[in-house]
């Protein structure tokens, strides 16, 4: 019994392992998977050998390189969680090893708290995979270059390490201080001369480099490719956690023999410590998960799609209220025909800003941004958001795409086959750059395609400057000036103006819904005139056949009869009956 | 101490494979071929050029469909080059390609292309580049970046060798926190008069010196705008700048894309070993807008492009039209004569912009365009050429159905590159075009890449090419030293 006892217990850490790492892959595939959805549509991986070069000319590239490669992999979420599960488990597994070989005992409880503190920055989507790659990439090689370390080998190590510092930046001082600690702690022959080698060839390479090699500033030379930015704003904790990390031989050896006597007893309760990380991990990513950026992520997804119909199912159905999230409601609304009809469904801003993003700083605005633009046609603007988020945070899938077919609508075809050739120089969308390689000098495969042709008979005729800082303007200007009316920028104006309550305005824009061919107005358009027709509040204008209907008619009085009584719960009535009319917005939606 | 035992057979069958290794892939097509009275297709067009003995080899793509190429370059003593390739993709040995053309001066270059199909081959028409005698400057200096619309982040003042592939860094802004490095500017292609731009919180025009480089800050109080567009004075004592107050706006109609309008623009006069700078007195009634400074060769004339200042009400920035001017300056006294018009290009309903004279100066060769200063977005925007003996003022036989913009002098007058967007229409690619004595330009053709498929790939632009003679290097840690110092400031100066 007690062999078995034994034998089971020899297998705790391993059950200890799979049981984190089920619960790492637990959340990010049931609550995070969001996180590798954004940061694949964060950057394209280009397989070229001109792209991998670009690579080189820093410390830390080439890890960034093999961490973009495998961002890549993202594409399919799942995959990616997996990647950077093992990560994280070869961060603990790496760590408890390196602790056992200088203390001798095996050492559970930091490690698994490294790894949950990894996990739990993972759980922030602007924290990268480079971060977690360079450190297990340092405790994988000390680990395993420790196993073959002589007194010869440590000077090989300590001359060739600028060349580690190349590969992985600043990660690799993990590895130096790692190196430092083994010499002072094995003090044997040169020890220190080993010592000032691997720290004297460093500070030269450095020197070299700084002065005569990277044309980079002296700050990201010493830190890249680790940033604020790459780590979601979590650099304390990480280089907290680094540093434990780091300490964790140190600590495990110089713990009281009282502390040590006792571990020693208590094997059992040693292996199973990590069972009290477990709890704090589930508690604190259950603190993390957030149903917004769940919700969000998934819109955005089916917004690339095209899944325009499931996109508003969705927003309606989880009651979205993020601003990016309904500025992409409203194009899948107008994309199905349904902006004037269904809008006050959801909730709007004020000013628009659900409407149309303006130009700005930001770049997650700039992302999505030029989305407005390209479907009422403004193919150059929509171009620009694109190209302009390339030019400041590099290639970004859905940005290339959006460069190609803006090109590609123009007409700029010579251009165009850049772009297109991009697409097909990566692991996951050589499939679209095929599709749009097709459409490069074909007008009549261009005009027919549902999307690019219908976009490409809305472009302007008329040229006019963009204001970026009031897309309104831009509206009036397509309404006033195109011959033929753009039925998808009639319905943002008139949406706008709805949203603004200028009912007037609204009422001079009927005859460009007949011009535009509308067999009946839109709900929204005929609630919203309904006051002016029935009430005879201003002008009508004339109208060859658009009429508002009985229904409209009747329901208006029902409004206006409840609205005037002086039924206490008269507000509670009315958006039970009326709570998505364009009435109930105009008297109760703030 | 061998692991595997060589077998004398085995032997044979290495010296076999080894043969057919050496043999088998640069096999010729010999005496078996096929005539097809066409030229090939070939990228870039490297065909019936004019080219400067010490350019750099021109690779080149066969755009022809083919299991198997050969090409064959020969000059007329029968010097040559065999290539063969199973790409298409001609990339001629550097050394090799510098001895024919060390040995062909002044002669032709003949150029026989193969193209193997199945077990035929097939010989194309042969094609022939002149190799001409007198040399191009060694050196080409240009940024590089994204052709954007605001936004900038990665800038890069390269210099390539026109002898060879080889290229490094002037400016890399990655090294001072992105700041805009724009404007350099050599002084008749001597880089020991050398400036640049650099805009951001480490600022300043950079000047090199003999004693290295600094940074100074042109603008004083007094100027209402900075220090923008640069032109040495040949004696290395000045340099004129305009001042531009600039705008950008951005179109909607798919043939246009962006417009950059001056909303006012002046010209200025900096003393380099007074560290002074001053007004170029050319517009005391303030109603023009002047721009783009340039030297005549003798240092005795400014040029500069002019145009009624722009109605800020009624905005109409199509009827912006810009003539060149040229005004008379006396070093010594840093005195400005009166101005005399030099082209009237609004009388023809178009503008002018970037006047360059060549080194001798005979030749003003100008940008010439519907409207504005900014041709650059100008796809109409054309090269022409004013003869400075009679003012006379023609087309130049090398523009293109896109813009053909920027453009510089070789020291020795023979050879001027500019930039052009005929590849797709957005990205500027150099060309280089001969120039000889009577202004007469030959086919010009795109500055070779030891990739030639490069530009197809390649999304950054080439702007402000600008030719020198000899090398301007400055490490990273020069650039950082400089930047992050003090800058000089210059002194106002009413030049009383």
């Amino acid at each position: 019994m007690s062999t078995v006892n034994t034998k089971l217990i020899r297998y705790i850490p391993l059950v200890m392992y799979v049981i984190f790492f089920s619960i790492i892959i637990y959340y990010f595939f049931n609550y995070f998977e969001y996180v590798f959805f954004y940061q694949e549509k964060s950057k394209l991986f280009l397989t070229t050998f001109f792209d991998f070069k670009t690579y080189l000319d820093r410390p830390g590239g080439l890890l960034e390189y093999v961490s973009d490669f495998i961002t890549s992999l993202y594409y399919y979420p799942r995959l990616g969680a997996l990647i950077v599960a093992g990560e994280i488990i070869l961060i603990v597994l790496f760590s408890s090893l390196t602790a056992k070989r200088y203390s001798g005992r095996n050492c559970y409880l930091i490690p698994f708290v490294i790894g949950g503190v990894f996990f739990f920055m993972h759980l922030n989507h602007y924290f990268l995979n480079v971060n977690t790659l360079g450190v297990m990439l340092q405790l994988a090689l000390f680990y395993s270059v420790m196993n073959f370390s002589s007194k010869k080998t440590g000077y090989i190590i300590a001359i060739l390490f600028p060349l580690w510092y190349y590969v992985t930046g600043v990660f690799s001082g993990i590895f130096m201080i790692l190196f430092i600690f083994d010499n002072l702690i094995k003090k044997e022959k040169g020890y220190l001369f080993r010592i000032i080698t691997i720290a004297g060839v460093w500070a030269i390479f450095f020197f070299i480099g700084s002065n005569l090699l990277f044309y980079k500033g002296t700050s990201e030379l010493l830190y890249g490719p680790f940033t604020y930015v790459n780590c979601g704003g979590q650099e304390v904790l990480f280089v907290y956690t680094v540093l434990l990390l780091i300490l964790l031989p140190a600590i495990s050896m110089s713990l009281p023999k009282s502390i040590t006597g006792f571990l020693d007893k208590k094997e059992l309760a040693l292996k199973l410590a990590p069972v009290i990380v477990f709890g704090l991990v589930i508690f604190f990513s259950g603190q993390r998960v957030n149903r917004g950026n769940i919700d969000y992520f998934e819109v955005e997804k089916l917004f690339y799609e095209g899944k325009y119909a499931e996109l508003v199912k969705y927003n309606y159905d989880h009651q979205v209220l993020n601003r990016l999230s309904l500025f992409l409601n409203n194009i899948a609304l107008s994309q199905t025909g349904q902006l004037l009809n269904r809008m006050f469904y959801f909730p709007q801003d004020k000013n628009g800003g659900t409407l149309f993003l303006r130009w700005g700083d930001d770049n997650e605005i700039r992302k999505r941004g030029g989305y407005f633009y390209y479907f009422i046609g403004m193919v150059n603007e929509a171009h620009r958001w694109a190209f302009e988020l390339m030019v400041v945070k590099g290639y970004m899938p859905e940005q290339i795409k959006m460069i190609a077919k803006t090109e590609i609508i123009n007409g700029h075809y010579n251009s165009a086959r850049k772009y297109v050739d991009m697409l097909k120089n990566t692991l996951f969308y050589k499939d679209t750059g095929k599709k749009y390689e097709k459409y490069l000098n074909n007008e009549k495969l261009i005009n027919s395609d549902p999307e690019l042709g219908r976009i490409r008979r809305l472009l302007p005729r008329h040229d006019f400057f963009v204001n970026p800082e009031q897309p309104i303007i831009d509206l009036d200007m397509i309404l006033k000036y195109e011959k033929n009316i753009n039925v998808r920028a009639l319905e943002y104006q008139v949406a706008y103006l709805l949203i603004r309550r200028k009912v007037g305005a609204v009422v001079s824009e009927l005859p460009l819904f007949e011009r535009a061919g509308y067999k009946k107005l839109p709900v929204y358009v005929a609630e919203a005139v309904a006051p002016f027709k029935f009430l005879n509040i201003g002008k009508w204008p004339e109208l060859k056949y658009l009429k508002i209907s009985d229904d409209v008619r009747k329901r208006f009085y029902e409004f206006n009869k409840i609205q005037n009584s002086k039924k206490p719960n008269k507000q509670q009535l009315l958006f039970n009956k009326f709570g998505f009319t364009y009435w109930y917005y105009v008297f109760y939606r703030k | 101490m061998f692991l595997i035992k060589i077998e004398p057979m085995n032997i044979r069958k290495i010296v076999f494979y080894l043969l057919l290794i050496i043999y088998g892939c640069s096999s010729g097509p010999g005496k078996n071929y096929q005539t097809k009275d066409e030229l090939p297709v070939i990228y870039p067009d490297y065909t019936g050029l004019s080219i400067p003995y010490n350019i750099a080899p021109l690779n080149f793509k066969i755009n022809e469909k083919g299991d198997d190429y050969y090409v064959e370059i020969s000059n007329e003593a029968g010097d040559k080059i065999e290539i063969s390739q199973e790409d298409g993709i001609v990339k001629i040995p550097e050394s090799k390609w510098k001895d024919l053309l060390e040995n062909s001066k002044g002669e032709s270059l003949t150029y026989s292309v193969y193209v193997k199909k199945g077990n035929k081959w097939t010989k194309y028409k042969e094609f022939s580049n002149r190799v001409m005698s007198d040399p191009i400057d060694p050196f080409l200096y240009y940024r590089l970046l994204y052709p954007s619309f605001q936004k900038y982040k990665d800038i890069r003042i390269v210099q390539r060798s026109m002898e060879s592939f080889s290229e490094h860094y002037i400016v890399n802004n990655d090294a001072i926190k992105h700041n805009c490095a724009n404007c350099h500017s050599f002084n008749r292609n001597n880089p020991k008069d050398f400036l640049i731009h650099v805009r951001g919180n480490l600022g300043g025009t950079f000047f090199l010196k003999e004693d290295g480089m600094k940074k100074y800050n042109l603008k004083t109080k007094e100027m209402t705008g900075g220090a923008v567009y640069p032109r040495w004075h040949p004696s290395g004592d000045y340099v004129a700048f305009s001042s531009n107050k600039v705008i950008q706006h951005f179109h909607t109609i798919s043939k246009k894309r962006i417009e950059v309008v001056d909303l006012a623009s002046s010209l200025l006069l900096y003393d380099v070993n007074r560290n002074e700078i001053m007004k170029i007195p050319v517009d005391s009634a303030k109603q023009f807008m002047d721009t783009y400074p340039e030297w005549s060769p003798d240092g005795k004339y400014l040029y500069f492009c002019r145009a009624p200042k722009i109605n800020q009400k009624k905005y109409d920035y199509e009827s912006i039209k810009y003539n060149l001017y040229r005004v008379p300056f006396d070093p010594a006294t840093r005195k400005f004569g009166s101005v005399q018009l030099v082209f009237d290009a609004a009388a023809n309903g178009m503008s002018v912009s970037m006047p360059r004279v060549s080194p001798d100066g005979k030749h003003l060769v100008i940008t010439y365009h519907n409207y504005g200063c900014f041709p650059i977005w100008h796809k109409e925007a054309d090269l022409y050429m004013i003869n400075l003996d009679d003012f006379s003022v023609s087309r130049m036989n090398i523009n293109s159905d896109f813009t053909d913009s920027y453009h510089t002098w070789s020291a020795n007058n023979r050879w001027m590159i500019f930039s052009s967007k005929r590849g797709d229409g957005l990205t500027a690619r150099p060309y280089i075009t001969y120039v000889d004595e009577e202004g007469r330009t030959t086919k010009p053709f795109v500055l070779p890449q030891k990739d030639p498929l490069f530009y197809t790939y390649f999304v950054k632009t080439f702007n402000v090419p600008e030719l020198a003679e000899a090398d301007v290097w400055l490490t990273p840690g020069q650039l950082k030293e400089v930047a992050y110092s003090d800058a000089i400031q210059a002194k106002w100066s009413d030049n009383n």
